[in-house]
């Protein structure tokens, strides 16, 4: 009888520890690459597109490229999300400003399902720098302080959120769906803009 | 005789300066395995790729070559959570060279430019 309750009690553990387990690996709480283990949630705006609202032409290429999706129209301007699969599974953006400008980033995917992307370009010298942030879902806005102490909440559409910054902007910073905060130092960034000197053709150092 | 010696001579240090004058138009790669900094040689460009392998962020430049050692960018984007990233000239090709570097410290690090369309 003894013996028969332990057995009911451990078959009963062992049905609750590989329950959790399943669980957790269902929910891509433990998902990760590298031994590394990171939370990490889906980017929705892969699998239902913004329709093509400006342009009726095809996206315009990008090397590599696939299962490509319009997010964002910001006047003339078209913001893509896509993959590369070479030599890494990555997901990517990138922005058309028409006529034959613009620019992009890939990061790995589990790193940008983990953490999101942040960039800061300037088309011209001494334009305002433009901020984009590539986020997963369950990230609502993101907030832009400038130097000057004042901040921006820039609501998360499409997994994506732009503004052009007529100030300094010093930190972009959001909050993941597990409550986590991400803090960009953009303004290390513009610093760094601001002091660059080109280098000899050809050189490194 | 002497004038026809003259001319032919005349027109070929014109070509050679039109050559000298024109920069080439190919696509180009650079790389370094531990730098903060990496440039590509002067073409006509208005496309540059980056990619760090070391960490994920980097920057990527495209600079315009006004002469005389003046320089001015025509794109210039950082990003973090990425490992490649890349700049289109919105004013179309210019005679320049794209540049890849990254806030952090010296990294294994390689550059594509070239003049394609984005």
């Amino acid at each position: 009888m003894l013996t028969r309750y332990f057995s009911g009690v451990r078959v009963a553990w062992i049905i609750a520890v590989i329950a959790a387990i399943g669980a957790a690996l269902a929910s891509g709480a433990l998902a990760g690459a590298g031994g590394t283990k990171h939370a990490k949630w889906p980017i929705s705006a892969f699998y239902h597109a913004l329709a093509r609202a400006h342009s009726a032409g095809a996206a315009p290429g990008i090397p590599g490229m696939s299962g490509v999706s319009l997010v964002a129209v910001r006047g003339n301007d078209e913001i893509y999300i896509g993959h590369r699969y070479g030599p890494t599974t990555s997901d990517c953006f990138w922005e058309h400003i028409k006529p034959q400008g613009g620019g992009g980033a890939c990061g790995k995917a589990y790193i940008v399902e983990s953490q999101g992307m942040v960039s800061l370009s300037q088309s011209q010298e001494g334009a305002p720098p433009e901020i984009l942030a590539f986020v997963p879902d369950g990230v609502r806005s993101i907030v832009i302080k400038d130097n000057d102490g004042s901040s921006h909440t820039i609501p998360v559409a499409n997994n994506f959120a732009v503004y052009t910054d007529l100030n300094n902007p010093s930190t972009v910073s959001f909050t993941l769906p597990n409550g986590a905060s991400e803090v960009q130092n953009v303004g290390a960034w513009i610093n760094k803009m601001d002091h660059l000197r080109p280098g000899a053709p050809g050189s490194s150092e | 005789m002497r004038k026809s010696i003259l001319a032919v001579a005349a027109s070929g240090l014109i070509i050679m300066g039109l050559a000298a004058a024109v920069p080439a138009s190919a696509e180009y790669n650079y790389s370094c395995a531990s730098c903060a900094t990496i440039n590509g040689p002067n073409e006509t460009v208005r496309y540059n790729e980056g990619i760090n392998y070391t960490f994920n962020q980097l920057c990527v430049v495209l600079w315009q070559n006004n002469g005389g050692g003046n320089y001015n960018t025509v794109g210039n984007k950082c990003v973090s959570g990425s490992w490649t990233t890349w700049t289109c000239s919105n004013v179309g090709s210019v005679n320049g060279h794209g540049e890849v570097y990254n806030s952090e410290s010296a990294a294994h690090m390689a550059g594509h430019q070239d003049n394609r369309a984005c």
